[in-house]
């Protein structure tokens, strides 16, 4: 690419999401040039085709409102091969031979190599995860040190920084996205508070399905609880409000949360925070360019080991090639992306294999939170598919000695029934019912009803629905990870991503800890689980021995990838260092989830929001003063 | 002003006094041809030449046929609607199918009569034919499950009102009656339809994605299954 | 009936009161009745013989020409909206019935809200004249409410320029000033601001009556502190609903709460400037920084939308009301079969769809800059087009009236529709759970549809929602369906458990988030 035709800026950033969003605002309002590349489709001036494309949609799934289109015209998942700026979609994350095949590069974006599915999926528009429930939760003190607080787990290692290092950058990020929680409620494990902090709006209520959960577990013996191996048996659970960017109040000129239920996909008001509302504000600077419908396509390094220019392929219209020339570069393109672009590009040094990797970790340790759910029904009815999809969880269970056995997990309490676990509530169990149908497995008797008698059951089956969700803690293995298809390329040309994927005994340990909470909770709560039965086929399921029984168990995807470009104190172990900086290249910062060396149990949104403020404020202190 | 008596309006009693904000009480209006053109404009894209009449007492027979299938009340589904002279002696012609902004009813309506119009048309017969019955809604869910042509359109007809969404009659039955049966597939109607869905108003909720309630309701209970669905 | 001899005695007694003043503009400075006193009760259907106490014929429309021009533009504001199902229309439903009863009531008010300041006629009225809306003896802009530090404020106070418009004031303090804020030129949730043909900004102001200012103050809404405050944990928010007098009589009625929301286009040329309803203004920029005065620009600025919400006893979820100018947009309908006028303010008929993309945003950054006053700093300008066309009912309303505002600027404006709820029941119903603190007065309990079913069920003025026009739920327009979702800052009490009930609904107006805090409070952290 000729050097004069290329774009110039100070900082050049790939990925317009919550990472790449709001370095550029930062950079933005410090009168610093900033261009944006984001490979999705533009945002537009209102959300009436999202929303409509939602509304129409026959699986509600996270992809759904979003461009690019899931299906083809034909009713068939659209073929990656042929879709220029792809992405994975939970519908191709079922059995082999079936219609959205996990293993069929027909169906999947992911050249899923297993042996297990990766079962997270993100978009490619304003970043790739407006879709995300808005979860705002901080990491434990622990979860920084798990190599020291935790020996025995050989794959564990420590981040270069702590929770006192993020403290401030924390509460920058809450302000920033708009973060609603009780200062003292949060206050768990460890998670401290400067004095007098308030987060910059108050919870959200409580749903009435919390209330319920609270109630069971607040009194328990030590024999219940044992199995947890926390420092001593609780005799109670405290259930705690989630801290999540959506508004309890007017802020900064969007509305207060009206209980659409609906935060995945979409929020049909944006009392939900995403990364539009920052994009708008970086643009508002005037110093902040996004160029849509932009796939970086290499990262060029030039002899001097900086990085002198990033390539890109355009394709709102013909294809055009260009490229971008700036002091600084910022990959955000998400766990996967940045290492797939990293691979995609050519060092000078033909030994080392893409840029940024002479630690040949770029890609490896790729991690998610492996989601384990159940459901039932509750003895009284707990009115689920009222508020934000979720409200409470469970936190206090994040971190003990446990730790050095198995890994931990974090509880979610859905407050919509049962609408994600069994494919789509109410028209699964509505079908059921109308149609003297079985799917959902309360329908016994394959009744088919009418009128009155069609009311009172489906009123007493929903009213009684409640979902609970663990988000598992994964460790870094060596051989997850991300590496390039040699033989599937996307729309315009580029390799694939490759996933190696497995759970290691350490998160599958985790995972039969949650079902055994689970099993405590349904007991204390009066739910009582259908007859489910995960079929042999199901990718995700895997069998594990509890209590002398064999017992079948299967994961999902938290949406949570994280781990393929690692920080570290030192160069030949992670890619990057504290502040997110190329130890291979000094003017190259790879930002978002991807920099975590261990994934804990919390959302990483939050985290990697403080990361990328304090990247940036590194970057306008140190790069560009 | 006056309040006015709080009532159901599947209930209303003829003489009513409707709602008036200023100045006095009008009776209920009389509708006689009114209501037969109002179904000409308000009808849209119908195969066969029925005349604007026809088609006001099929949509009065709509209404009341959905609201015996689906269990919730005809006043809920087509607001306003009013059976005249009374509700247990509903006259098709004087009978107020109803108006309201949203007039999901008609979309409905159209959206089945161009599909399967014969079996449609018995449909409302049936219900037609079983409006005064002292149990009309048994009446008409009996007649109804007398033969599969029938006993299938009305589920897909229930299954759209729910869910706002179009289950084939035919692809219902092969989802019983074959052995091993296909997924289940449906196709959402339209943006409006969906968020008129019934199921979750029946769960004391609102269609995923659709709130007209404000900040913190969930933090109550919810109000009677009543005030939902009318029954 | 009772309706037309009402509206007769009102009508009467309003000619009484004009007659204490001459209508010279010597005197425009001297007060008038304040509005909707008495209630204007003429309504659009009346019956046909007013003796008949049970009418055998149906009620007959009002006629709105030669012969009643003088009976209503004189009127006076309604204080309460009088509409029926019934009509002599027999192809019209209910609904339409009741639509076109809020339609007239529609054109009343804002008749009564545009009529001379002085009490004259509007068909007396030049462009410039002042309105009474305009008057600050009878509405109040926001930032007037919602001062710096949280400060009360009594309706009687003079109006404070900001520092940098004062010695423009002072010389003229009959002028309007519009203190710009995001809110000024950016649309709601900062959607984007809208470029006139001639390459200015659009700007939008937001004003209050009386009682609503009394209530603000009376629980110091005004200030961001207060709402926060234990004080304040239990009020349920519940402006003035208006109310006709009883039944027979003249007097005894209230408006009740009215807010109004404008949008101006900057006028340069006199020809505009003969088309529509100008004043004479000074126009603070927005401030950069706490230490630099921006400029203060004199302009003449032209109406070009009018918002107004008025809230009553039997339609709790307030009443909503928009009007534009007739040249602003093309409807989508004109444009396809290129029936197109010489010009528009926000839409140029000679350039084509791929050239200027319809409804776009203007491209970033949208802040004003302060050296190019209110020029948008490139060349872009808003192509807009009107995506829900005005019912033909409407359209044929909007003619009658202009007819009878012929000769003034009021003939170029026209009614796109009145969003009201539809349910009367919810509308003014009790929740089922019959407990007293939650009477009837704004119910925010009501399931599943707080908003009483609004019809019609969008609305969008192409100057003021210029972005979110459209027919999708909830992403599209609707007056309703969005305020129902305003709230405040308030708090739960401190001592209330998981279970106790709470509200923070504010009672349909975004208003209340703009109360600051008190200088030297801990408040959250907001801009």
């Amino acid at each position: 690419m000729a050097a004069e035709s290329c774009i110039e800026c100070d900082v050049a950033i790939v990925g317009a999401g919550f990472a790449g969003a709001l370095i550029a605002n930062e950079l933005g309002k410090a009168r610093k040039k900033v261009v944006v590349l984001e490979a999705g489709d533009r945002v537009p001036p209102n959300i009436n085709d999202y929303m409509k494309r939602f509304y129409m949609a026959t699986a509600k799934v996270p992809e759904s409102p979003y461009t690019p289109e899931v299906f083809d015209g034909a009713g068939n998942l659209s073929d990656p091969s042929k879709v220029n700026a792809g992405r994975p979609t939970v519908l191709s994350l079922l059995p082999k031979g079936s219609f959205g095949d996990w293993t069929d590069p027909k169906k999947s974006y992911l050249i899923q190599k297993g042996p297990r599915p990766f079962a997270s999926t993100y978009d490619r528009v304003a970043g790739g995860t407006s879709h995300w429930l808005g979860t705002c939760l901080r990491f434990v003190p622990a979860d920084f040190k798990m190599k020291t607080n935790y020996p025995s787990v050989p794959q564990f290692v420590d981040w270069p920084i702590g929770y006192d290092d993020l403290n401030p950058w924390y509460g920058k990020a809450e302000e920033e996205l708009g973060v609603s929680a009780d200062v003292e409620e949060q206050k768990y494990l460890g998670i401290q508070f400067p004095a007098n902090h308030k987060y910059p709006m108050p919870k959200i209520p409580s749903s009435l399905v919390d209330l319920a959960v609270a109630d069971a577990l607040k009194s328990l013996s030590a024999d219940e609880t044992k199995f947890l191996e926390m420092e001593t048996p609780p005799t109670q659970i405290r259930v705690r409000n989630l801290p999540a960017a959506r508004n309890s109040q007017p802020y900064r000129n969007r509305r207060a949360c009206a209980g659409n239920t609906n935060c995945i996909p979409i929020c049909p008001i944006q009392a939900k925070y995403d990364p539009t509302i920052t994009l708008n504000d970086a643009t508002s600077t005037g110093f902040v360019r996004i160029l849509d419908r932009t796939v970086a396509s290499g990262i060029v390094v030039g002899e001097n080991g900086r990085v002198s220019q990033v390539n890109f392929i355009q394709y709102a219209g013909p294809r055009a090639n260009g490229c971008v020339k700036a002091k600084i570069y910022v990959i955000a393109a998400n766990a996967i992306e940045t290492p797939r672009l990293l691979l995609m590009s050519k060092h000078p040094d033909p030994n080392v294999k893409g840029v940024a990797n002479s630690s040949d970790m770029v890609g490896r340790d790729l991690m998610d939170h492996p989601y384990y759910v159940a459901w039932g029904l509750t003895a009284t009815p707990v009115y689920p598919y009222r508020g934000p999809l979720i409200t409470s969880g469970i936190g206090d269970l994040c971190d003990g000695p446990f730790r050095n056995k198995r890994g931990a997990f974090r509880v979610d309490i859905g407050n919509e029934g049962w609408n994600f676990v069994i494919g789509g509530d109410p028209n699964v169990t509505t079908l059921d019912f109308v149609n003297g149908m079985n799917r959902s497995k309360v329908n016994v008797g394959q009744e088919a009803l009418f009128g009155k008698k069609l009311v009172e059951t489906l009123n007493d089956k929903f009213t009684h629905q409640f979902r609970v969700g663990f988000l598992v803690e994964q460790t870094p293995d060596v051989e997850n990870r991300v590496t390039l298809s040699s033989q599937f390329r996307d729309g315009l040309g580029l390799p694939r991503p490759e996933i190696s994927y497995n759970l290691s005994d350490y998160t599958r340990q985790g995972i039969v800890a949650a079902y055994r909470m689970k099993n405590l909770l349904f007991r204390k709560m009066g739910v009582k689980e259908p007859p489910v039965e995960i079929g042999k086929d199901e990718p995700t399921r895997f069998e594990e021995l509890i209590d002398d029984k064999v017992v079948a168990l299967s994961y999902g995807g938290a949406g949570h990838v994280m781990g393929t470009c690692r920080m570290g104190s030192k160069k030949d172990n992670s890619v990057v260092n504290s502040f997110q900086q190329s130890w291979d290249h000094d003017n190259l910062y790879l930002v978002g989830s991807s920099t975590f060396p261990t994934g804990a149990t919390a959302n990483p949104t939050l985290t990697l929001a403080a990361l990328s403020l304090r990247t940036a404020d590194k970057i306008l202190r140190e790069d560009l003063k | 002003m006056t309040d006015l008596p709080h009532s159901k309006p599947s209930s209303v009693a003829p003489g009513e006094k409707e709602d008036e904000s200023a100045g006095g009480f009008t009776r209920r209006r009389v509708l006689a041809g009114a209501a037969a053109a109002t179904a000409a404009i308000s009808v849209g894209a119908v195969d066969s030449p029925a005349s604007a009449q026809t088609r006001h007492q099929d949509m009065v027979a709509f209404v009341l046929l959905s609201a015996a299938l689906t269990g919730i009340a005809e006043g809920k589904l087509a607001p306003n609607f009013h059976p005249l002279p009374s509700p247990t002696n509903i006259d098709l012609e004087q009978s107020d199918p109803g108006s309201d902004p949203v007039d999901v009813k008609q979309e409905y309506f159209d959206w089945v009569n161009k599909r399967h119009q014969a079996t449609f048309r018995r449909l409302l017969q049936f219900a037609k034919d079983s409006r005064n019955a002292s149990d009309r809604a048994q009446a008409i869910i009996d007649k109804v499950q007398a033969t599969p042509d029938t006993k299938y359109l009305a589920r897909s007809i229930v299954l759209m009102w729910y869910l706002g969404a179009w289950y084939d009659p035919d692809h219902l039955r092969a989802l019983v009656e074959r052995p091993n049966p296909p997924p289940a597939k449906f196709e959402v109607i339209s943006p409006k339809a969906y968020t008129q869905g019934w199921a979750l108003r029946v769960a004391q909720a609102h269609p995923m994605g659709f709130s007209e309630m404000q900040f913190g309701y969930w933090s109550r209970p919810p109000s009677a299954r009543t005030d939902f669905i009318g029954n | 009936m009772r309706n037309n001899s009402r509206a007769v005695l009102a009508v009467l007694s309003f000619v009484g009161v004009l007659s204490c003043f001459s209508s010279s503009p010597a005197q425009a400075q001297a007060p008038s009745k304040p509005l909707g006193q008495p209630c204007n009760l003429l309504s659009d259907l009346v019956q046909a013989d007013p003796r008949s106490p049970k009418p055998a014929v149906p009620p007959k429309l009002t006629p709105i020409d030669a012969t009643t021009k003088t009976l209503i533009l004189n009127s006076g504001l309604p204080c309460q909206e009088t509409v029926t199902g019934d009509g002599p229309d027999k192809t019209k439903t209910p609904l339409e019935h009741r639509q076109r009863g809020f339609d007239f009531y529609s054109w009343l008010t804002f008749i009564a809200l545009n009529s001379p300041a002085d009490g004259s006629g509007i068909d007396q009225s030049k462009p410039n004249t002042k309105t009474k809306w305009e008057d600050r003896a009878n509405f109040k802009q926001l930032l007037d409410v919602m001062l710096p530090g949280g400060a009360a404020s009594e309706w009687t106070d003079k109006k404070q320029p900001p520092p940098g418009c004062k010695s423009q004031f002072d010389a003229n303090p009959d002028m309007m000033v519009i203190e710009m804020i995001e809110e000024t030129f950016n649309q709601p949730f900062k959607t984007g601001p809208l470029i006139d043909q001639q390459g200015s900004y659009a700007l939008f102001d937001i004003l209050m009556n009386r009682p609503m200012f009394d209530y603000i103050q009376k629980h110091k809404l005004y200030s961001k502190t207060d709402q926060l405050s234990a004080a304040n944990s239990n009020l349920k928010i519940d402006f003035p609903a208006g109310v006709n007098p009883p039944e027979g009589q003249v007097e005894g009625g209230d408006p009740g709460g009215i807010i109004i929301k404008v949008s101006w286009k900057i006028l340069e040329s006199d020809q505009e400037k003969r088309k529509f309803h100008t004043v004479d203004a000074l126009v603070s920029m927005p401030r950069e920084d706490a230490t630099t005065e921006p400029p203060c620009l004199r302009k003449t600025l032209g109406l070009v939308g009018f918002h107004v919400m008025h809230k009553t006893k039997s339609r709790l979820q307030w009443i909503w009301t928009s009007f534009e100018h007739v040249d602003n947009v093309p409807e989508k309908k004109e444009v396809d079969s290129r029936k197109l006028k010489p010009s528009y303010s926000f839409y140029n008929p000679r350039c084509n769809a791929a050239t200027c993309k319809v409804n776009e945003t203007p491209p970033w950054p949208w802040k004003p800059e302060p050296s190019l006053g209110l020029k948008f700093h490139s060349p872009f300008k808003s192509q807009i087009v009107r995506v829900t066309p005005l019912t033909d009912d409407t359209k044929k309303m909007n003619k009658q009236f202009q007819g009878i505002l012929k000769g003034t600027v009021w003939e170029n404006y026209m009614l796109l529709s009145t969003q009201w709820p539809s349910d009367f029941l919810c509308a003014k119903k009790e929740v089922s759970d019959p407990k007293p603190e939650l009477a009837p007065n704004t119910d925010l309990e009501k399931e599943p549809d707080m908003n009483c079913a609004p019809a019609p069920t969008y609305l969008a003025n192409s100057t003021l929602e210029t972005y979110s026009q459209g027919d999708i739920p909830l992403a599209s327009s609707s007056c309703m369906a969005c305020h129902g979702n305003a709230a405040s800052y308030q708090l739960a009490p401190p001592d209330a458990n998981s279970r106790s009930k709470f509200f923070n609904q504010s009672d349909f107006t975004f208003m209340l988030e703009k109360a600051r805090e008190k200088a030297g409070s801990s408040g959250g952290s907001q801009r």
